[in-house]
């Protein structure tokens, strides 16, 4: 205790400057647009090359739990093939490239944190793949991140636990829709927002994306609700919900690249300039 | 001693407004070499008395750069910079004391240590602070070949700024 009295005062104003330094660097980095990216780029840069090693080793251990949801997985891929095949004109919608909306690029998580209130993910694809910023991430559970920077080989995901988080999701089959945040520090657990009054929702009603965002197609399975209720004074239900993604244990994620993103954002703020 | 901390915080006031409501418009060098940046107001900094202790240097440069950066909108870059000038101070101060010490009390001024001392002084001090500053503003040293221009544009252009001011107004604390 005594040594530690000692050190304050001798080391004191250092302490104090480096603190301070910190405090302005968050700043700089939070308050900033463009030294927020260049900070975002380069720790992922740094960080990502050293991660993707720790992975490859830690991958092993996983790798039973994750053939399993891969052989799950195509097997539902394979029985909506199956189910395809009768229908031409479905077959020739796939084909067509001009409907296309949509190309999934796989890749893995080599880095992924759940315990922060600000919690990103880093996946071994990158702009060279494809992977641009605002485009979603999704795994064979549902929605899973938006990507909020590039590099050439890496990118960076804000996890759906982040608090900036909000994903226009609606419940399925009833068409109601509001907006999902992360309040909790439960990964398990998200809220839903917004809900209009006179919707009528119940426990456990399934929560879908509702595909008005430009960054998750329609009717991914989000969760289902476990409790809804009405703040006081609010003219909207809040639920909450079961992630129906277990985002402790991701291993593997797919991005989702929206060709048609570009050209319907143009289309919406066009209406502002006449 | 009061009027010292009067002088010295009228200097502060002073030198924030002109810092960020003119000196920031001050654009030389057109948009084609925007490498020019006019920056006086560390000179609040370098004339605080000498006996200042160092916890209290490290609090004011921060007040200091944050009441800028407020007015430039820019949180934390001018404030990080200023906050550096301010801890390193005492070492430059060592490291430029005059044979025989400084007296007791006094402030490092033209007018008591001779122009050229005062010259050699603001130099190190604006240089440390440009560097830091645009190095912080770039924020990459990805770009040093650009922040070395800025910097040193910037110096040459201040530092006649600065002793300007000292010429002129010559302050006596």
């Amino acid at each position: 205790m005594q040594n530690l009295f000692a050190f304050l005062v001798r080391h004191g104003v250092f302490l104090l400057f480096l603190g301070l330094e910190v405090l302005c660097f968050n700043f700089v980095v939070n308050t900033n647009q463009r030294q927020a990216e260049i900070y975002h780029n380069t720790s992922t840069t740094m960080t990502a090359a050293l991660n993707k090693q720790v992975s490859g080793i830690v991958d092993y251990w996983n790798l039973k739990g994750v053939n399993d949801s891969l052989r799950i997985e195509n097997a539902n891929l394979r029985q909506r093939l199956y189910n395809n095949v009768g229908s031409a004109a479905a077959r020739n919608a796939i084909s067509d490239s001009t409907i296309q909306r949509y190309r999934i690029q796989s890749a893995s998580v080599i880095q992924n944190s759940i315990r922060l209130r600000n919690n990103y993910i880093t996946l071994d694809r990158g702009s060279s793949s494809g992977v641009r910023k605002g485009m979603g991430v999704i795994n064979d559970k549902g929605p899973v991140g938006i990507v909020v920077a590039t590099t050439q080989r890496f990118a960076k995901v804000m996890s759906l636990l982040h608090s900036n988080t909000m994903i226009s999701a609606s419940i399925k089959s009833k068409g109601y829709f509001g907006s999902l945040v992360w309040h909790s520090t439960n990964p398990k657990i998200m809220e839903l927002d917004a809900l209009p009054k006179h919707a009528q929702i119940q426990v456990g009603d399934t929560v879908v994306t509702s595909g008005y965002s430009k960054i998750f197609p329609a009717d991914l399975l989000i969760g289902t609700i476990d409790t809804f209720w009405l703040p006081t004074g609010s003219n909207f239900y809040r639920a909450r919900v079961n992630l129906n993604v277990d985002l402790s244990s991701l291993y593997s994620a797919y991005v989702i690249l929206n060709y048609s993103l570009e050209e319907q954002e143009s289309l919406e703020t066009s209406d502002n300039d006449e | 001693m009061n009027s010292l901390l009067l002088k010295n915080t009228t200097r502060a006031v002073i030198f924030i407004l002109l810092q960020g409501f003119v000196l920031q418009r001050i654009n030389i060098g057109g948009a084609s070499f925007n490498y020019f940046s006019l920056i006086m107001y560390p000179v609040v900094i370098m004339l605080l008395p000498i006996q200042t202790s160092r916890a209290a240097l490290v609090l004011i440069g921060f007040a200091l750069g944050m009441s800028v950066d407020l007015i430039y909108g820019s949180l934390g870059v001018h404030a990080s910079a200023c906050l550096f000038i301010a801890f390193t101070r005492p070492m430059i101060l060592r490291f430029m004391e005059p044979r025989g010490g400084y007296p007791i009390p006094s402030s490092p001024l033209a007018a008591s240590f001779g122009l050229r001392w005062f010259i050699q002084y603001a130099s190190l001090m604006l240089i440390l602070y440009l560097l830091f500053y645009f190095s912080v503003e770039v924020f990459s040293f990805k770009f040093i070949g650009q922040i070395l221009i800025k910097t040193v544009s910037s110096f040459v252009l201040s530092l006649f700024a600065i002793l300007a001011y000292i010429m002129l107004f010559n302050p006596k604390s």
